[in-house]
């Protein structure tokens, strides 16, 4: 935990998370990666609230990638919030979620979304997925320093 | 002494004379009558003598006359006094009167004295003897003077004898009468003489002064007619002498009195003559004098020729040269006739000096001169005549002709337009229509030619008969025609009845008929108009019949109707009608009201409406009957008109349409029933929908993310344990990855497919060439296919789907050739009848026609799994579409020579057209 986290992955599937976390050590990012089992958690740890009160030393991510389907909290209630905060405004927010209905896409590009992934069902697709965007996300995109 | 006769009428100092002595009333009475007969005959006498002595004025005894008339007058006048005295007794006048009568009595007789011997003188016979011969002598002599002063008076002697029958003329006499003097001749040769015109006044009065009982005087004025024609005027006086046996003689002294005659008629000319000057005060007067043959005219006369005056030298051949030549031989003629009957009259035209043409009346009368001698009788002597212009008259008299004429034309002009009228028009020109005359009309129709009577009225033998006026069945009598009736008097209006023909033709006629009357207003005759109905009575006739139909046809029409009359009484009902509502009754005769008291208000008023003409038609309504029955009617309600054109009723229409209304009710409530039921199960659908779409969630996501970890982890197992693994667990781990990846594709395609159906078609115009190329660029470069895209015709769908659609085709098409050297697909469209249909064409394997229902079927695949890889859902989304748009999906294959697949999309216009329905 001596790295500091760049990834905030939330996701409730245990199966995905190992796939996600197996291709993030594939791009040696796996160290960078915090992982989130419900919206709620996901909240609590970006707000610094409830289990993540005392945790002085919680950074923002550089990229938070969201699956839609969560337990307490759902996908698009997190995403709302995240946009709607100024705190966290700022933070890329990437979609990774095994639904391809165009109605979860278009209301997540609603609140906000920096951008929309189906998880395939290909394993080596979704490997080259992951490397994609945590190479665009954590190396190429810039984003404005925040004033903590 | 004259103190006593002072009191002449005193009769003081005596008693009447009744009262003197014993008279008997029967003796004083004998006095008193006595006296006064003598009395009053003494004073008649004198009378007589002053009248005798006034009269004959050579009577001798003149001198005697007033003491002879003195005497009788007081002898009277003592015997009037003589029976006064009986009641008044005055002697003292009576002895004046006496006294006096005596001086007056004996003064007459010294008178009559002197006079007796010449008043008493006597003769003696021969002294008569001679006294008789010298009579006889004298008479000769004064017949001889008699004969002489009546010559010389120029008067005619005639002696008639009628014992001989013969009649002796004076000389005068004889040159009156045209006959020989002096010698008898019969009577009647005499009277041959008398003028045609007065023989019988003459002959009836010469018989009347024959007749003994008269006075045998005659006296008369008369012409005779002379051997040479001449007529002379005679003043006739007669006496006749009679003996016992009857006349004897006559004598007759007549006088020549024609030229007093003629004078009186000159006179009458003159003033005639005088009158005429005075009224036309323009008259020229001409005077011929016919023994020297001069002429006079007056300045006017002249003038009237349009000369100065005495211009020339006047005369009756100056004249002519100015009457017209065409006049000029009439006037003459008449002039010479006026020379012999004194009378000229004429009217002529003349030629005025100046050129202008006149008329002029010419009027003249002969005059007779004084005869020189007794003998010679009244000669003419001279003419006198007028002349005047009547130019203005004869122009009034023109225009009376001219307007004559006019009258004459218009008359004409009337029976033209008469013979110009269609209707029969009659004259009839005595009150009993003897005679009459028709117009042209009226003959044809008749069949008469003109100029043959026409009238039924005419005499037998005369009539015509080959026709008959009818009615009701039996023939008219004369009197009872139109023209007939109307001559008498009685206008005729709307007289029908019927020309019977003998060839058994019937004209059915319409009469009119007027009176014509005469100036006092009585009918002189009568005009009838007939006016020709065969047509109409026919019409009518057929319209009888067709009535009769009507009813016919409404006592067995399938229908309810009921005819009614204007009393809204039952005419004629359909069997149907008398099921409906009849109730077991017969209707025809009945009232409608009566039979239904209990129809709404409101349908009276429609029954009321159409007897106006109103008709009415509704297609529902309710009558609640008084029995609480609730009838559902469908009626139509119009008036129908009867043979002459007027609304002669109404007729119902009535169908009960209670069942049929009862049914609708019940549609009406399953209907909405229905409707409720539809909405109950689109809620389910709804319902069902949603539970579909929540399940295709689930099945996107939750299905997904096992095959995910299935494919993930066996791909980890290869990864990390590829040395530790044999061949044949690697290829299992293989066989799962693959499965799993086409179990995802599986998945995604179904719900795609399971998304058409629910998904809204956004149409607009689509170029089907730009997503044709679309599709095309978007393909791997690494594949060898030939493509020959055609122009495709533009569609009208939604975008989208269509892309899909054609991506489908052509990854099929691209799929299914792969093998064939090289891969030839051909793409194009053709439009036909408001279809465009397109195709794409592959030279591929193709495939059996007989499995080409399965071809469109979801997961339905004609090629296995290791030949052409698919999950069979691509043409099922085809079919889909392009259903959903009303197009036609469909292929035509044979094994290893390709298939070609066509899907049509409706145009704009006939999509629109649907898309309304």
């Amino acid at each position: 935990m001596t790295e500091i986290i760049e990834i905030l992955l939330v996701e409730d599937n245990p199966s995905d998370v190992k796939l996600a976390i197996r291709a993030f050590e594939k791009n040696n990012l796996a160290n960078k990666v915090q992982v989130l089992r419900d919206g709620e958690e996901a909240l609590e740890y970006l707000f610094g609230t409830g289990r993540y009160a005392e945790k002085t030393d919680r950074v923002q991510p550089k990229v938070i990638l969201l699956d839609l389907k969560l337990p307490i909290i759902d996908g698009h209630e997190v995403l709302k919030r995240i946009k709607s905060d100024p705190q966290t405004r700022m933070i890329p927010v990437v979609v990774m979620t095994s639904s391809n209905y165009e109605k979860d896409m278009v209301e997540s590009y609603q609140l906000g979304v920096n951008s929309y992934v189906q998880k395939p069902v290909d394993f080596e697709q979704f490997i080259e997925a992951v490397r994609q965007l945590g190479l665009y996300w954590l190396l190429v995109n810039k984003v404005p320093y925040t004033n903590e | 002494m004259w103190a006593f006769w002072g009191d002449l009428f005193d009769s003081s100092g005596f008693p009447p004379r009744w009262k003197c002595g014993e008279w008997s009333p029967g003796l004083g009475w004998l006095h008193i009558v006595s006296d006064l007969a003598i009395g009053a005959a003494y004073f008649v006498i004198p009378f007589l003598l002053a009248y005798y002595a006034t009269r004959y004025k050579k009577f001798p005894f003149k001198g005697l006359v007033p003491f002879f008339v003195a005497f009788v007058i007081m002898c009277g006048l003592t015997h009037l006094m003589d029976a006064t005295i009986f009641w008044w007794p005055a002697y003292r006048l009576s002895g004046l009167l006496k006294f006096f009568t005596a001086i007056i009595s004996w003064a007459s007789v010294f008178a009559i004295i002197r006079i007796t011997p010449q008043f008493f003188g006597l003769r003696s016979a021969s002294e008569l003897e001679r006294e008789i011969a010298e009579r006889t002598a004298d008479l000769a002599e004064s017949e001889e003077l008699l004969k002489l002063a009546v010559d010389v008076a120029g008067l005619g002697l005639m002696q008639i004898d009628y014992h001989t029958g013969t009649t002796e003329l004076s000389s005068l006499a004889a040159a009156f009468f045209d006959l020989p003097a002096g010698k008898p001749v019969p009577r009647t040769v005499v009277h041959d003489r008398f003028h045609p015109d007065d023989r019988p006044e003459l002959e009836r009065r010469i018989a009347q002064c024959l007749d003994s009982k008269g006075d045998g005087l005659f006296a008369f004025e008369h012409r005779v007619v002379r051997t040479d024609g001449s007529v002379r005027w005679l003043n006739v006086r007669k006496r006749v002498f009679f003996d016992g046996n009857g006349p004897l003689r006559g004598v007759l002294i007549s006088a020549d009195v024609t030229e007093r005659k003629l004078a009186a008629m000159v006179v009458e000319a003159s003033e005639e003559r005088l009158r005429l000057t005075l009224e036309a005060g323009s008259m020229g007067t001409f005077e011929v004098d016919l023994k020297t043959g001069k002429s006079v005219w007056n300045d006017v006369e002249f003038r009237l020729l349009g000369l100065r005056p005495g211009e020339i030298e006047p005369g009756p051949d100056a004249f002519f040269r100015f009457v017209h030549p065409d006049d000029l031989s009439d006037v003459q003629s008449k002039w010479d006739i006026a020379t012999r009957t004194g009378k000229f009259e004429a009217e002529f035209r003349i030629i005025r000096a100046d050129g202008q043409l006149r008329w002029i009346a010419g009027a003249g009368t002969f005059f007779y001169g004084t005869p020189e001698k007794a003998e010679v009788l009244p000669t003419l002597a001279r003419f006198l005549g007028v002349n005047y212009d009547i130019t203005e008259r004869k122009q009034v008299e023109a225009a009376l002709i001219a307007s004559d004429q006019l009258a004459r034309e218009r008359a004409e002009e009337l029976a033209a337009t008469l013979d110009a009228v269609p209707a029969a028009i009659f004259i009839s020109h005595d009150p009993e229509c003897q005679h009459m005359t028709g117009n042209r009309a009226a003959n044809a129709l008749v069949r008469i030619p003109r100029g043959t009577e026409i009238s039924l009225s005419a005499p037998e033998g005369i009539k015509p008969r080959h026709f008959k006026a009818m009615k009701d069945g039996r023939e008219l009598r004369a009197d009872e025609l139109p023209a007939q009736q109307a001559a008498h008097g009685i206008p005729v209006e709307n007289f029908e009845f019927t020309l019977a023909f003998d060839d058994g033709t019937d004209r059915e006629m319409l009469a009119y008929a007027t009176t014509l009357r005469n100036e006092q207003g009585r009918p002189r005759g009568a005009i009838s108009v007939l006016v020709e109905i065969t047509d109409r009575k026919v019409a009518e006739a057929a319209l009888k019949a067709r009535e009769a139909q009507l009813l016919s046809f409404v006592e067995h029409a399938p229908a309810a109707i009921a005819m009614l009359d204007r009393e809204m009484n039952y005419l004629a009902v359909s069997q149907r009608w008398m099921n409906d509502y009849g109730r077991e009754q017969n209707l025809v005769g009945r009232n409608h009201y009566d039979v239904h008291p209990d129809l709404p208000a409101k349908w009276k008023e429609i029954h009321r409406k159409a007897l106006a003409g109103e008709p009415h038609s509704n297609e529902e309504d309710l009558w609640v009957q008084a029995n609480g029955n609730q009838l559902w009617l469908r009626r139509a309600v119009r008036p129908w008109l009867d043979a002459s054109g007027v609304i002669g009723g109404i007729m119902i229409l009535s169908e009960d349409i209670t069942l049929r209304k009862q049914a609708e009710n019940k549609i009406r409530t399953l209907n909405a029933e229905l409707e409720d039921r539809v909405v109950l199960r689109t809620a389910q659908l709804q319902e069902v929908n949603l539970e579909l779409e929540s399940f295709s969630y689930s099945v996107s996501h939750d299905l997904r993310a096992p095959l995910r970890a299935i494919n993930g982890f066996s791909q980890i197992l290869i990864e990390d344990y590829r040395s530790q693994l044999p061949a044949d667990a690697q290829d299992s781990l293989h066989e799962i990855c693959d499965n799993a990846e086409r179990m995802g594709r599986l998945i995604d395609h179904l719900l795609a497919f399971s998304r058409l159906g629910r998904q809204e078609l956004k149409k607009s115009e689509v170029s089907m060439n730009a997503i044709v190329q679309e599709c095309l660029s978007a393909l791997s470069h690494n594949q060898s296919a030939e493509f020959r895209v055609a122009e495709l015709a533009p569609a009208f769908a939604d975008a989208a789907l269509v892309k899909q659609v054609w991506q489908n085709l052509i990854d099929n098409a691209l799929k299914y050739s792969r093998s064939s050297t090289p891969p030839v697909i051909e793409i194009g469209s053709r439009t036909v009848d408001q279809e465009t249909v397109y195709f794409v064409k592959d030279n591929g394997v193709g495939f059996d026609m007989q499995y080409v229902h399965k071809l469109f079927k979801v997961f339905n695949r004609l090629h296995h799994q290791n030949e052409f890889e698919g999950t069979g859902v691509g043409l099922a989304i085809v079919q889909r579409v392009i259903l959903r748009h009303g197009g036609r999906v469909w292929a035509e294959a044979k094994p290893k020579l390709g298939a070609t697949f066509y899907f049509s999309l409706p145009t704009e216009e006939q999509s629109n057209h649907d898309g309304n329905h």
